[in-house]
């Protein structure tokens, strides 16, 4: 009809403009209630000093769970990365350069290496998994306030189980009355000695060095003439697991380990904690590192929970009979 | 001006709607919104309360459940003495295996002896060691209690607690490590909302469980949160005051939460089950925002609408008065194009059909000017054409010229084809044939070989209604004289128009046409002017003729009456001259020719003399120019009375005057006449005599009248004569007079026989007379009758 006046032009882009701000304003009223963030993909770097075998895959994969059930998925915002030493502690170092070069988001460190990476970065966040005394190593302040760039679990095995595990060996073959002791860790050789003390046992040192070390040990034990053995073990020696059972195996002697792969390959007993809960657990502190928490902020964790696993096929091998008692405090009995 | 009122209805409209709607919706929400704030807080209330007696019952029940495997461990109280160590290590392992949150289990002995000591961590001990009679743990059982040590931290770090469970009475005490850890499960299932969670903190403050264990780990001591600070100050125990214990706090990180908390009467922890306010109000907020959002979007709508329903009132509207402007404009062929299916659409139709009216009207209006213009120029033209032949006829008075001009122009004006103008001829009664205008001479020459008279019949009708006759058709008109001619002339309809003046015809103008048909009443009345036009110049030219006429007739009369006027004015010289002589009647009598009368004749009449006394003496003792003053005063009174009373002087002389009545001018009574005349003439002189008698001069005066027969008539010779009488009666009163006293009228019994009803008189006596043989009886006359007093 007629001409856009003007008037007429400024009342249409009036309204054109309320539609839109509406329409602008549905739309962000529907992302208002929890907005996701873009997603980031972050880098997980994990260090394990053992080798990437059947036992060590589980705790990975019970790892991977853990962060799957946080939802992360791999590939999309997460990467995991995986530097195996395989008993060499000198790796240690360049495994932890590289992951502070690559960078990555956390590093996932299992035992002492914490220790190295620790020293590597002190902005990356580390998780640290089985340190057996975090505070003792110098990895935190305390338990409740760790401080710095590095969190994680314990082992329990500051908690004194190493006692507990003599106690045990003692009970179920009361006849013993010499151990060796095959440690990697200091500060657990000291609790092995006060219980040993406590018990009245003299117990001989195995320190292992070196993964090549194994032999040598070996011969030293039934050299002393040790009736059995306390196995604190660390990642030199699971690194040469098999080659340690098979060793162990020919020399009939009854071993109480920390670590349950042993057990699965021959060993006679196993007191300790659930690795693949540790591991599974990891997988929360991970998260929470990646959502922002401050490690120095996260506690460090404990082990509440220990498994008694008693190999009775071992002890039927080495003609052992464990006593009732003994056995009514297995967790699991593998026959 | 339009312009100035432009949008103002829209915007009236769109504000009033917006408004309206606006408010109505903002009213609903907000009464909404705060309605939905008052139940969302009372039911997050409600259910915090619930999720905290249940996290409250939870975790008695999971303490309560621990005490229970506890008592798995305890012998009946009959058997408690009979158990060995190695049975109660057994069962204290039993203990610890299935039951992962207990940590330690050691015996104390009825002496309060540690005697037993089966652990997850540690040794394992056997035999008696430490007394620890004195601790809680031992004495407080014993009264009878359960007994719930405070939380303690192991390595700092993980909360631990003691229980306690007595054998019986005087029997050992069974210690119970319980890790506290486990205390995370039933709290961290309690969950409220997203970020909503439950935590217990000791009577201390310090955080027992929570579901992020770092916290707890971490040692937090809540005291410092405004509703753990009231909670320990004032435990609410009371179930049903369920309302008081439900509070906005803080938390950790400093924000706001509502919190609820229960306190476990037991264990003497506080559960708080809290939700931070912007979660729990986040319905509230997310209701308000909503509420927001669509009360903008359905304003953002409002306005939309509000704009679209007031365009769509107002652009009609708006067509409306664009069209009405335009119309009123002048382009009436504007039709307004509404559809609305209202009253609007109602309205634009009526302003269609006003605008379809008003252009009809303009168009039927535009062709009536032009209708009527044209009328105007025809009119125009033949006023034009009317004062051109006004203009010549008042120019010439040739009355051919006149009338060939009159009718050349009537022909022009009515678009005629031919005519002509007749004058009627009134001694021949017959039209004549005085002007013509495109005629053939055809026609001329049969109109003028024949007489068209009375009989003709049109001229008859003509004549007679002295109104026009038209004939439409010559051809239907069987009597027409003429009509072959016309028909040769080609000729077919025509229209004669009377000349008339005062009532009486006097010719007629007729016009030609070729075509048939009626003539236009204008044409009728255009003619019937120049008709009346003609009819004047024709009256005109007769009038100019009679003056013509008629002044050659007054000249002659002018000569006749001057001759007549000289023989009159020669008569007049002569009675004039005459008069002088004469009385006057008497010269009127002769100017009015009665010759006769100056011959002698008898008639009675009656005669006064008039006579001064003594003036034989006044004249001898008197200067003559005193006598003639005296004179002339008494005659000048005598002629008044005299002439007063149309008597004839038959002579003045000196003292006396002869009155003669009843002739020559008949008079009836002429005794009472004479009478009357002389009681007046005595009246005017006794009035003299007084103004005499100042002067010093004595005279008197007397008067006889008498009446009788005498001969009168003219008496002398053609250049000298005078009319008089002969008789007694004269000389009679003349004696009369004579003896008359100063004073007196004297009259004769005959006299007093004809006047005496009207006067009043006396005897005197008898005179004997001189010349009169008998004696004569007198009477004075002393007045006029009262009765018959008159006036003079």
């Amino acid at each position: 009809m007629n001409a856009i006046t003007r008037r007429e032009f400024l009342q249409r882009a009036a309204i054109l403009g309320l539609s839109a701000t509406m329409i602008a304003l549905l739309d962000g009223c529907s992302i208002l209630p929890g907005s996701t963030p873009t997603p980031k993909v972050f880098r997980i770097g994990v260090i394990s000093g053992a080798t990437r075998d059947a036992a060590v895959a589980q705790r990975i994969e019970a790892f991977r769970q853990g962060l799957r059930e946080l939802g992360y998925v791999e590939g999309q915002n997460i990467i995991i990365e995986y530097r195996f030493a395989e008993g060499r502690a000198e790796r240690y170092p360049v495994f932890a350069a590289e992951f502070v070069q690559l960078p990555v988001d956390v590093i996932v460190a299992v035992g002492d290496i914490a220790v190295i990476v620790k020293q590597a970065t002190s902005t990356i966040p580390i998780v640290f998994l089985q340190t057996s005394d975090p505070v003792g190593v110098g990895l935190v302040e305390s338990f409740a306030h760790p401080g710095g760039n590095i969190t994680g679990l314990t082992s329990g095995q500051n908690l004194g189980i190493t006692g507990k595990q003599l106690q045990l060996l003692k009970e179920a073959i009361p006849s013993i009355t010499r151990v060796a002791i095959f440690w990697e860790s200091a500060a657990l050789f000291s609790q092995a000695q006060l219980a040993a003390r406590a018990l009245g046992i003299p117990l001989q040192s195995l320190q292992v060095t070196t993964p090549d070390d194994i032999e040598r040990l070996l011969e030293a034990v039934t050299q002393e003439h040790a009736e059995a053995l306390l196995v604190q073990s660390g990642p030199r020696l699971a690194s040469r697991r098999p080659q340690f059972m098979e060793l162990l195996a020919k020399s009939r002697l009854p071993a109480i380990f920390n670590l349950r792969d042993y057990v699965d390959d021959g060993g006679l007993m196993f007191y300790g904690r659930n690795l693949l809960n540790d591991w599974y657990r990891a997988a929360t502190y991970v998260d929470k590192i990646l959502k922002g928490a401050k490690p120095g902020d996260i506690p460090v964790e404990n082990p509440t929970k220990f498994d008694f696993v008693i190999n009775l096929k071992t002890a039927k091998t080495l003609g052992l009979t464990i006593p009732q008692s003994v056995l009514a405090q297995a967790t699991e009995v593998i026959r | 001006m339009i312009d100035k009122t432009r949008g103002r209805l829209f915007r009236k409209y769109a504000v009033v709607i917006v408004a309206i709607v606006s408010g109505a919706l903002v009213l609903g929400g907000a009464i909404d919104i705060y309605f939905s704030y008052r139940q969302n807080i009372s039911a997050l209330a409600s259910i915090q309360q619930e999720k905290a007696a249940a996290a409250g019952m939870e975790i008695e029940a999971f303490i309560q459940s621990i005490e229970r495997q506890i008592g798995w461990v305890i012998p009946p109280p009959g058997l408690a003495g009979t158990v060995t160590t190695e049975q109660r290590s057994a069962d204290y392992t039993r203990l610890i295996r299935q039951v992962s949150e207990i940590t330690e289990v050691r015996y104390l002995d009825a002496s309060g002896k540690e005697c037993l000591r089966v652990s997850r961590l540690a040794r394992n001990l056997l035999g008696c060691g430490a007394n620890v009679s004195a601790t809680p743990e031992f004495t407080i059982p014993r009264a009878g209690k359960i007994y719930h040590s405070p939380v303690y931290f192991r390595n700092e770090s993980e909360p631990y607690m003691t229980l306690a469970i007595s054998e019986g009475a005087n029997a050992g005490v069974t210690v119970v490590e319980v890790n506290l850890k486990f205390v995370l499960e039933p709290i961290s299932r309690t969950k409220i909302g997203q970020q909503g969670y439950a935590y217990i903190v000791d009577p201390n403050g310090n955080l027992v469980a929570h579901p992020d264990i770092s916290l707890v780990l971490q040692k937090k001591d809540l005291s410092i949160l405004p509703q753990v600070r009231a909670a320990r100050t004032n435990p609410q125990t009371n179930l049903f005051e369920r309302d008081n214990n439900t509070a906005q706090g803080a938390d950790l990180q400093g924000r706001v939460v509502l919190s609820t908390y229960r306190f476990i009467e037991s264990l003497r922890w506080f559960v708080f089950v809290e939700q931070p306010l912007d979660e729990a109000f986040a319905p509230i907020y997310s209701a308000i925002a909503y509420t927001t959002l669509l009360l903008l979007a359905v304003i953002a709508l409002a306005m939309l609408a509000s704009l679209i329903l007031a365009r769509s009132l107002v652009t009609p509207i708006n067509i409306l008065r664009d069209s009405a402007a335009r119309i009123g404009a002048g382009a009436l062929d504007q039709r307004i194009d509404i559809h609305t299916g209202d009253e609007l659409e109602s309205l634009a139709d009526e302003f269609n059909h006003m605008s379809a009216r008003l252009s009809e009207s303009y168009a039927t209006l535009e062709q009536k000017v032009i209708e009527r213009t044209q009328q105007l120029a025809r009119s125009v033209a033949r006023l034009q054409g009317l004062a051109e032949v006004s203009q010549t006829i008042s120019s010439t008075l040739d009355l051919n010229q006149v009338l060939s001009n009159m009718v050349s122009h009537a022909v022009q004006l009515s678009g005629a084809d031919g005519g002509a103008i007749y004058e009627y001829d009134e001694t021949r009664e017959e039209f004549l044939l005085r002007a013509t205008y495109q005629m053939s001479e055809e026609l001329i020459a049969a109109i003028r070989s024949r007489k068209i008279d009375l009989t003709d019949p049109t001229a008859a009708r003509v004549a007679t209604t002295r109104a026009p006759v038209q004939i439409s058709d010559v051809a239907s008109e069987s009597d027409f004289a003429f009509r072959q001619v016309y028909e040769r002339a080609g000729l077919r309809a025509l229209l004669a128009v009377p000349l008339f003046h005062k009532e009486k015809i006097i010719g007629m103008l007729a016009v030609r046409r070729k075509t048939t048909g009626e003539f236009q009443p204008e044409t009728v009345d255009l003619l019937q002017t120049f008709a009346a036009q003609s009819a004047l110049a024709i009256q005109n030219a007769r009038l100019f003729q009679e003056i013509e006429t008629q002044k050659a007739e007054l000249a002659s009369w002018n000569q006749n009456l001057e001759e007549r006027v000289q023989s009159q004015v020669a008569e007049l010289e002569r009675v004039g001259r005459l008069r002088l002589f004469l009385g006057p009647q008497v010269a009127e009598l002769i100017a009015s020719s009665q010759q006769d009368l100056l011959a002698s004749h008898r008639r009675e009449i009656a005669a006064v003399f008039a006579d001064m006394r003594n003036s034989t003496a006044f004249a001898d003792s008197v200067e003559p120019e005193e006598v003639i003053a005296v004179m002339r005063e008494y005659h000048a009174a005598l002629s008044e009375k005299i002439v007063l009373h149309e008597g004839m002087v038959e002579h003045i002389g000196g003292d006396g005057a002869m009155v003669i009545f009843n002739d020559p001018v008949l008079c009836d009574n002429p005794a009472a006449r004479a009478v009357h005349m002389a009681i007046e003439m005595r009246a005017a002189i006794a009035a003299l005599q007084i103004k005499w008698k100042a002067r010093g001069f004595d005279l008197g005066f007397g008067i006889g009248v008498t009446l009788g027969y005498a001969t009168m008539g003219a008496f002398g010779s053609e250049n000298f004569f005078h009319y008089g009488g002969v008789g007694t009666v004269l000389n009679l009163a003349a004696r009369l007079s004579g003896e008359a006293k100063d004073g007196q009228i004297l009259i004769t019994q005959r006299v007093l026989a004809a006047t005496e009803d009207q006067f009043e008189a006396e005897a005197v006596g008898d005179f004997n007379l001189k010349g009169i043989s008998k004696p004569v009886m007198g009477y004075n006359v002393l007045r006029v009758k009262d009765h018959l007093l008159v006036q003079v």
